[in-house]
């Protein structure tokens, strides 16, 4: 027990390492995302499809497996970034694709009269995108976006296998130290606990905001 | 650098040994969370005392908790209070904890459209709970959540991937091993994304299938059986 309030400050650093990199990819994929899906859904043929391969190809891969290619694939064509890096890039390329396919169903479930309706007026695309469709999206879009955050903040955990000091390593870390020491061997249980417990920490409010917000929508 | 495709027809036979691991602990996990996720929502719904918050209280904490943490919780924790877990059976035990969780949601949403009159045309037909659950309410409700248990499933194969991490020789951890070897981490990694691309798109075309022989509407029609409109917007599980 001891063992494990003299390591707080280290298990605290690695904690905090999480929530940088979780607030990080949450501004890359919200930014990326509402761009390929509203890119998705362009009349361009070839806009289209490239956005909708993109979506399909990051969804449908396991996110561990998508980290792995650009944490490998990157160096050997000449990008030496750091493990930070790598693991943005990896977890926003997935969450990009999955915000991607929200912000996409949400603007496509907007009745297409309102499009006509706002071009009959004399408003361009990018009018009515600003002033019609994307106001009435976003409030459909906003609790699955949401949803899709607090499967991030949980995959920031995957990150541990591509070499990240994050909460889940310096939790391991922590567990080494005791273990060479020889002290109680509970100390494992409950410091994978204590890693649990601050992982439902973050998500639980994220999924309850998202499920209060689901609600309001339906009534 | 040079793309060495004789290397991944090579290590083909050996990534298919992973492959069939992978297969098997998801098949297993499928069909155990298909049982955890229908019994969990009929207790939810049911309101069984001290059952239900257990419930609630367990999807709540696999939801909000990261898998690779509860994989690493069950292999590396669970020994010290004396439950030795092998890694495929805590491969197997995660996985279908986590799939049941979230398939208890679905069901629920499920089994909860189900009209109250044909509940209530049950009871008075003198069935009681078991059977009113087992010949009404399952077998429709079961057709309304299958498309979002389907999603649900997707992501348990997907999320078998990391099972790697405690060392469970599945696909990942057969291309982690092979690249460890030989150093072709481009063409390993490569062919790991596109065979499990290949495992998403077959399961959602056959989940596809499925859903259109229990879609009860279309079933009479044959002619709708094989129209495969809307398959390519199919989508392939929520996270992982």
């Amino acid at each position: 027990m001891n063992a494990i309030i003299e390591s707080l400050p280290f298990l605290l650093k690695g904690f905090g390492f999480t929530i940088w990199l979780s607030i990080c990819c949450v501004i890359v994929s919200v930014l990326g995302g509402v761009i390929v899906g509203v890119l998705r859904t362009l009349e361009n043929t070839v806009i289209r499809l490239a956005s909708k391969i993109f979506i399909d190809v990051f969804r449908g891969i396991p996110t561990l497996v998508v980290l792995f290619l650009v944490f490998f694939l990157l160096p050997t064509i000449g990008f030496q970034i750091p493990n930070f890096l790598s693991a943005l890039i990896g977890l926003s390329l997935w969450a990009i694709a999955n915000v991607a396919e929200a912000v996409r169903g949400s603007i496509q479930s907007i009745p297409k009269t309102q499009t006509e309706v706002s071009y009959a007026l004399g408003l361009n695309y990018v009018n009515t995108m600003m002033y019609v469709i994307i106001p009435q999206a976003t409030k459909r879009v906003l609790p699955s976006i949401i949803g899709i955050l607090t499967n991030l903040v949980q995959s920031t955990s995957l990150t541990v296998l591509i070499g990240n000091v994050e909460f889940l390593k310096s939790a391991q870390i922590t567990i080494e130290r005791i273990t060479m020491m020889g002290s109680n061997n509970t100390a494992v249980f409950m410091l994978y606990t204590l890693v649990l417990a601050g992982y439902f920490i973050i998500c639980y409010p994220l999924s309850l905001w998202s499920r209060n917000l689901e609600n309001r929508l339906k009534v | 650098m040079k793309f060495d495709i004789a290397f991944i027809i090579d290590q083909l036979p050996y990534l298919m040994t992973g492959l069939k691991m992978t297969l098997l602990l998801s098949f297993a996990s499928l069909v155990l969370s298909l049982l955890i996720g229908i019994a969990g929502a009929v207790i939810r719904i049911l309101k069984v005392p001290i059952l239900s918050p257990i419930i609630i209280g367990y999807v709540e904490l696999i939801r909000n908790t990261p898998l690779l943490v509860q994989i690493f919780f069950l292999y590396f924790g669970l020994p010290f209070i004396g439950l030795k877990l092998s890694g495929t059976v805590t491969g197997i035990v995660a996985l279908s904890l986590w799939g049941g969780a979230y398939a208890i949601e679905n069901f629920r949403g499920g089994f909860k459209s189900v009209s109250k009159n044909l509940n209530e045309a049950g009871y008075s037909l003198g069935l009681n709970t078991y059977h009113v659950y087992r010949h009404i309410i399952i077998p429709i409700g079961f057709r309304v959540s299958f498309p979002s248990f389907s999603n649900t499933a997707m992501s348990v194969v997907k999320n078998s991937s990391l099972l790697a991490g405690i060392g469970v020789l599945e696909l990942t951890f057969t291309a982690l091993n092979s690249v460890a070897v030989s150093f072709k981490y481009i063409e390993m990694f490569l062919s790991l994304g596109v065979i499990y691309l290949l495992i998403v798109w077959v399961l959602s075309f056959l989940f596809a299938l499925i859903e259109r022989k229990l879609d009860f509407k279309r079933r009479s029609s044959k002619k709708a059986f094989f129209s495969f409109k809307g398959m390519a917007n199919k989508t392939y599980g929520k996270a992982g």
